[in-house]
């Protein structure tokens, strides 16, 4: 009863709240697009038994896709579980099935065509298991930690299972089929290799237990040939081989009797698509790859060597096999081979070479597709790269298609203003200097001006003749497809086009056109590793210097791990062109310590380049670029730093000081916010961002007085999480501990404590406000709290704000909300000015985003509304927030595994842009308070101009007549 | 009366009055006869008078003064009743109508010593100067009064909001969970 | 009606009560996992295309299961607890429903109700859901439309006397000229403004008055 009646509240305030944005129907796709990604492939079956035309691909992202071969683009794609319960650990394809097996557990199989699921089995065992899955004759059968199941295709009934002898320490690793025959591996460090035969029906044939003291941990052992048991043991120097049908022993064969010269260290598989491979393809080195071969007695000999080869692959085709092989042949360039494995002839007629950027890496795993037209033999070959982009090369070596699978794996996004023209620059730059006379800055402006005519001109005549105007060439990398010839990467007028620059985890570094998402460039830098923050890969991604300085260039900096040493590895860009800057290696730059803390000092030197700040483990300072240490030196007095210790509840504050001739951080204070009892977890810290701009320095109370915004600059929210152990009267419950800290002072301005709830929170911090989002635990909930901090009627100091005098204890309300959906993220919307009124932007879990007005978390929302309350403009609180999908901004365009949400300001004031970045990107723009700087597109310009025009002509006849009329009444 | 002096009339009309007492300056149709009909047209209680030219129109003169000074004043149970119906509503008329009441008086005094006091004379023109810039002051402040009601005027902190800078940053922080 | 209030109030006493129960029994101990089992139905449409696109996601995607191409799903390895289920596709809406498994494995579906968590409206299980409506994500665009424009108040405030003014004298024309002739008096009566006092003639004579009492003084003054 209550709830209906809360509901038609709702409804009504809904009514008068008609301000929420939404689309209108024909704006789709115009200014948003979406990006759908995979993931890095690990499983690539082609359609069977022949045609190709679609790929069947399992990848590392937890998801199970159906790509069209001729385009790349998605046919299905099925998104599991974040985490390791999605996890697909096998797949397999025959003619019309697909068969998966997720965390060690759940076998599925799957109808190929549609991806609809055929049936789902949940087996016994242990879900870190690496399950694995082949079918037999009719069957699927699956590996568990601790069974063989073996499940007939078409219906999941009357399957059989066998219960793997000494599950528990032997590690059942590898699952074959030979000849109707289910073999199952288990092996024990150091000791032996268990092998299980399987019928079709379910009867274990045989149980052999063979010794084998050579098993490491990185012993690589797969299966070859059908029924060889081969593995790669670096310890003895040799390959190990056991004939699976009749288990004796293993037969070694040392490494150097295969006439390699190179140890086992460097000595590993090709890592293939398929599972069930034939294939027994070793590289070498870094360019050499081996093809062996076992012979009956079980020793191994080399059958070929393949000199400069970087990745290979072998394919079996009417009755033949075949060996694929890429060979570098130059800079950026590579040659197609392929064998016959029975002759070792070349198949093709003439050399294919093909072109591929240096920018994706090494060729990781290709896999091959050949077919018969007009009499040749023709290939599509699957590559995918180190950078996880995953191309197709088919004819003479030409890339149909290309998948940036790196762009599913964001570790940091910042969007950049375009640059100005030169021209306007130039116009620009004439309000910058101060020192010269009135006549130089006239001469200065009549100069420009007219080059500005001259260009125009030019433009106009080119347009004229039907030249497309080119002057940036954008670096492209060479691809031959997908090039962007649209215009010069210039700031429009109201800088709705941006570049999104974005870091990813394999260290590919792309920007790409806010407008359409087309990648403008990309570098590779393998080196860079992303930091651990928790539990998320992340790097750091600054702008240290914005477009707006011309004629200095815009510069980018990303901050990451080493790949080798772990320590600080810096890359610095530019983020229009992607060029590096001058100093900068093209691997990026190695510096020689490990880093604790790192950001970007608010204030820009002579060169109006913000330095980077790098604290490293013996807490000195560096900077980046090396020389602004003298100018951080300057500033040192004022600059601050805060680390926290996530695990021990630790947060410690430092500043910058002078110590002989360095500048280190000095430790001023200390908090303790861990509880030894509830085990805290410091889960989040979000201060603000750095250039926000707030308008308002007060908010304005129904009786027309302010309260004016306690707006710290240096006060972040920091989330704690963990459980109150269970006591003799209680059961254990999850806490979540939020606290406000000036992080100059180290004061704690406030805190707050939730029992009974547990996270992921997620914050935002934002002007004067907080907001939050929990589990609750008790009522099974999510909801939402918001925090406002007021100074009072009063501002203490209304020119400065400094932590050491600021008002003590601030004022701070707070409500909390139910919100009924689950969510990855949450974020506000930015705007140039900060005049238009704030979006919650809420990336919910069932791929959705959702904008919700701040007005609707606002503490202030009284419970019984007065004329008071009205005339500030609070909405009477209710508990449920509204969703209604009128505020899906992504509208029908589901969003899997959201990360993350970035927004940035435009030009317009009313207008903000939104990328949300995940397994796949989505952009678009918001107007928070609607569009309230520019005429609506929908505005009708011919109906007014027509009313207006057609009242002039229509009060023009009229004056005629009326005076004509006046006339004839004087003549009577 | 005189009249029967005179040539005997069936009636005459006394222009002059100077058969009557002095003040009494009326023109009197007087019946010869008080038996006869009064001629169509004639009524009793219509009192024509005729004043001493001169002084009639000084008289006319004040009159029409005063008519011109007060104007403002009688305009004013009008504004309240227009300022009434506007409402405190911000939208396009009620603005408009503030906007005509700011207008007129502003323009009547600016104005005043073109057109009004240039029809303002006889004895009483200083008095009624001054009554005529007090209705029109008066109608301002009608005007400023409505403005006032309708929450136009700057009279609060909050309306001065949007001129408070934001407050320097004085210190500097950056950091977060040690990576 | 008190009574019917009582009865309600006791109900609900009553099943929150047995929900709390439940809920104690759900937090016991993870014994064992279960299957939620269920199936999505569109009834709006024929055609089968939606199943491609939906999935279902316990606790947010917590646990996610895929429809078959008859539209049933089943999640496995679910442990015991109170979830709430949700069917997610970018055309259909469908209601949550929560589903609580207590600790033996006994199943049960009941409405999601985030303010009152306590009660217990159960549906049937395994699950159920129907579309219920399309989702809508977008405005409607405002059409100009004729009598939009007509039935505005501002073009009927202009519209209405110009339109009295307009028509009103021809109708008037065409009636006789008699009465015409009598409106027109009884406007004259209504506008004769005679029998209301003239202020400014009050105040002339008012103030006048005494002016001219004075200059009469200052003439018999004179004449003495």
């Amino acid at each position: 009863m209550a709830a209906t009646g809360m509901n038609f509240q709702l409804l009504f305030y809904f009514a008068c709240l008609s301000v929420i944005y939404a689309l209108y129907e024909d704006q789709i796709g115009k200014f948003d697009w979406r990006q759908q990604y995979i993931g890095k492939v690990n499983r690539l079956y082609w359609e069977q038994p022949t045609s190709g035309k679609r790929l069947f691909v399992s990848t590392e992202k937890n998801v199970i896709t159906s790509l069209n071969s001729a385009s790349g683009k998605i046919v299905w794609r099925k998104v599991f579980e974040e985490g390791r319960r999605g996890e697909v650990d096998d797949m397999v394809h025959n003619g019309d099935v697909l068969a998966t097996v997720h965390a060690g557990r759940r076998v599925a199989t799957w109808h190929p065509a549609s991806g609809n699921q055929h049936w789902e089995i949940f087996m016994d065992g242990d879900d870190t298991h690496k399950g694995s899955v082949r079918f037999v004759g009719d069957l699927v059968v699956a590996l568990s930690s601790s069974k063989v199941y073996g499940i007939p295709l078409k219906v999941a009934k009357d399957f059989w299972e066998v219960e793997l002898p000494n599950s528990d320490t032997v590690n059942y690793k590898i699952l074959e089929v030979y000849d109707g025959k289910t073999y199952a591996v288990g092996m024990t460090l150091g000791s032996e290799v268990k092998v299980l035969s399987i019928g079709q029906d379910g009867a274990v044939l045989s149980t052999k237990s063979i010794l084998a003291g050579f098993l490491r941990q990185n012993t690589e052992c797969r299966v070859v040939q059908g029924y060889y048991l081969m593995c790669l043991c670096k310890m003895t120097d040799s390959i190990q081989v056991l004939n699976l049908q009749n288990p004796k022993g293993f037969v070694a064969t040392s490494i150097q009797d295969l006439g390699v010269q190179e140890n086992s260290e460097s000595i590993y598989w090709i890592k293939s698509f398929n599972s069930n491979e034939v294939g027994e393809i070793i590289r070498v080195g870094n360019d050499m790859i081996v093809i062996v071969n076992v012979g009956t007695n079980g020793r191994v000999s080399l059958m070929k060597q393949l000199p400069k080869s970087v990745i290979a692959d072998i394919v079996n085709y009417e009755d033949k096999t075949y060996i694929v092989s890429l060979e570098q042949t130059g800079h950026e360039e590579y040659g197609v081979s392929l064998y016959d494995m029975s002759s070792w002839e070349q198949v093709l007629d003439h050399n294919h070479r093909l072109h591929y950027a240096s920018h994706h890496g090494l060729p990781e795993q290709i896999s091959c597709f050949l077919a018969h037209r007009s009499g040749k033999i023709v290939y599509k070959i699957v590559v995918l790269s180190q950078d996880y982009s995953l191309q197709l090369i088919h004819k003479t070596g030409k890339i149909a298609w290309r998948r940036d699978e790196f762009m599913a794996y964001p570790t940091a996004v910042e969007m950049v203003d375009l640059p100005v023209s030169e021209n306007q620059a130039k116009f620009e730059d004439e309000f910058g200097s101060h020192d010269d006379n009135v006549m130089t800055m006239f001469v200065k402006r009549v100069k420009t001006q007219l080059s500005q005519l001259q260009t125009f001109v030019i433009q106009q005549i080119q347009k004229l003749r039907g030249v497309k105007h080119h002057s940036v060439v954008i670096e492209e990398g060479g691809d031959d497809d997908d090039v962007d010839d649209e215009e010069d990467l210039l700031r429009d007028e109201f800088s709705l086009h941006k570049m999104i620059v974005m870091a990813t985890t394999p260290g590919k570094i792309v920007g790409m056109r806010s407008i359409n998402g087309h990648i403008a460039w990309q570098h590779f830098v393998p080196e860079l590793n992303p930091f651990d923050r928790f539990g998320k890969e992340k790097v750091i991604l600054h702008v240290q210097r914005t477009t707006a300085h011309f004629p200095h260039l815009p510069q980018c900096v990303v901050l990451g791990k080493n790949k080798v040493s772990g320590r600080a590895h810096v890359f610095a860009f530019n983020p229009i062109n992607g060029q590096r800057i001058s100093q900068m290696p093209v691997g990026g730059l190695h510096l020689p310590y490990n880093i604790v803390q790192s950001f970007l000092l608010g204030e820009w030197d002579k060169d109006f380049m913000k330095p980077l700040i790098l604290v490293d483990d013996s807490y000195s300072v560096h900077t980046f670029p090396s020389t602004a240490q003298s100018f951080v030196t300057e500033q040192s007095f004022n600059i601050y730093m805060y680390v926290s210790d996530i695990d021990n509840g630790m947060i410690s504050g430092y500043r910058i000081i002078k110590q002989q001739n360095k500048l280190v951080a000095d430790n001023v204070w200390k908090v303790n916010i861990q509880n030894q009892r509830q085990n805290l977890k410091i889960t989040s810290i979000v201060a603000k961002k750095a250039n926000e701009h707030i308008h308002s320095q007060g908010r304005v109370l129904g009786d027309r007085s302010v309260l004016y915004k306690y707006l710290n600059p240096n006060l972040i929210a920091v989330v704690t999480q963990g459980e109150e152990p269970a006591t003799s009267q209680q059961k254990a419950y999850p806490v979540i501990n939020i606290y406000l800290i000036d992080v100059i002072t180290g004061h704690i301005i406030f805190h707050d404590n939730h029992r009974k709830a547990q996270g992921p929170v997620h914050v935002i911090h934002s002007e004067n406000w907080v907001v939050y989002n929990y589990y609750n635990t008790k009522q099974r909930r999510h909801e939402m709290a918001a925090l406002e901090m007021y100074e009072g009627k009063n501002q203490s100091n209304s020119t400065v704000f400094s932590s050491f005098t600021a008002p003590h204890q601030p004022l701070v309300m707070r409500q909390s909300f139910i919100f009924p959906l689950p969510m990855y993220t949450m974020t506000t919307s930015d705007t140039e000015k900060g005049i238009t009124a704030k979006d919650i932007i809420v990336g919910l879990k069932n791929g959705g985003i959702f904008t919700l007005p701040k007005a609707f978390l606002d503490p202030r929302r009284p419970l019984a509304p007065t004329q008071e309350t009205q005339e500030e403009g609070t909405l009477p609180y209710i508990p449920e927030l509204p969703v209604h999908t009128e505020g899906m901004i992504n509208y029908n365009q589901t969003l899997y595994h959201i990360q993350g949400i970035h927004t940035s300001p435009t030009g317009l004031e009313s207008t903000c842009l939104v990328l949300s970045y995940g397994l796949d990107l989505f952009h678009t723009r918001i107007q928070p308070s609607k569009m309230f700087d520019v005429l609506k597109e929908d505005f009708e310009h011919w109906l007014i101009a027509s009313v207006v025009l057609s009242m002039l002509v229509a009060s023009f006849i009229t004056q005629k007549l009326a005076s004509r009329k006046a006339l004839n009444r004087q003549w009577k | 009366m005189a009249s029967r002096s005179r040539k005997f009339h069936k009636w005459t009309i006394d222009f002059t009055g100077a058969n009557r007492a002095k003040g009494d300056k009326q023109v009197a149709l007087v019946s010869s006869y008080q038996n006869l009909a009064r001629p169509c047209g004639y009524s009793d209680s219509v009192n024509v008078k005729e004043v001493d030219r001169k002084e009639a129109d000084s008289q006319l003169i004040v009159k029409k003064s005063w008519d011109v000074a007060l104007a403002p004043l009688k305009q004013i149970p009008m504004n309240f009743f227009i300022m009434w119906m506007a409402g405190n509503t911000i939208s396009i008329f009620p603005i408009m109508m503030v906007g005509m009441m700011f207008f007129k008086p502003i323009q009547a005094l600016m104005s005043a010593s073109n057109t009004a006091f240039k029809m303002i004379e006889g004895s009483q023109a200083i008095l009624q100067k001054f009554v005529y810039m007090f209705g029109n002051v008066v109608c301002l402040g009608l005007a400023v009064y409505k403005c006032q009601t309708m929450g136009l005027l700057p009279t609060t902190p909050s309306d001065w909001l949007a001129f408070v800078e934001p407050q320097t940053r004085m210190e500097f922080s950056g950091g977060g969970a040690m990576l | 009606m008190e009574n019917m209030n009582c009865i309600f109030l006791a109900i609900i006493v009553f099943l929150g009560s047995i929900s709390l129960a439940l809920s104690e029994a759900i937090d016991a101990e993870i014994v064992d996992e279960f299957k939620v089992e269920g199936k999505v139905e569109v009834v709006s449409t024929t055609n089968k295309d939606w199943i491609a696109n939906t999935q279902v996601n316990v606790e947010g995607g917590l646990f996610v299961g895929h429809l078959r191409s008859d539209g049933s799903f089943v999640i496995n390895g679910v442990p015991s607890g109170s979830y709430v289920v949700e069917v997610i596709n970018p055309t259909y809406m469908f209601e949550p429903l929560r589903v609580d498994i207590t600790a033996k494995g006994k199943m049960r579906a009941r409405r999601v109700n985030y303010l009152q968590p306590a009660v217990v409206k159960t549906v049937h299980y395994p699950l159920e859901f129907r579309d219920r409506r399309k989702a809508n994500y977008f405005q409607k665009r405002e059409q100009w439309k004729i009598t939009d424009f007509l039935f505005n108040p501002m073009v009927l405030t202009m519209v209405l006397p110009l339109v009295l003014i307009m028509i009103l004298p021809k109708m008037m024309n065409a009636a006789d000229p008699e009465a015409q002739k009598e409106m027109q008096s009884q406007m004259k009566a209504l506008n004769d403004k005679s029998s209301l006092p003239d202020m400014s003639e009050m105040l002339a004579g008012w103030l006048g008055g005494g002016a001219s009492t004075k200059s009469s003084g200052s003439k018999q003054n004179r004449k003495r």
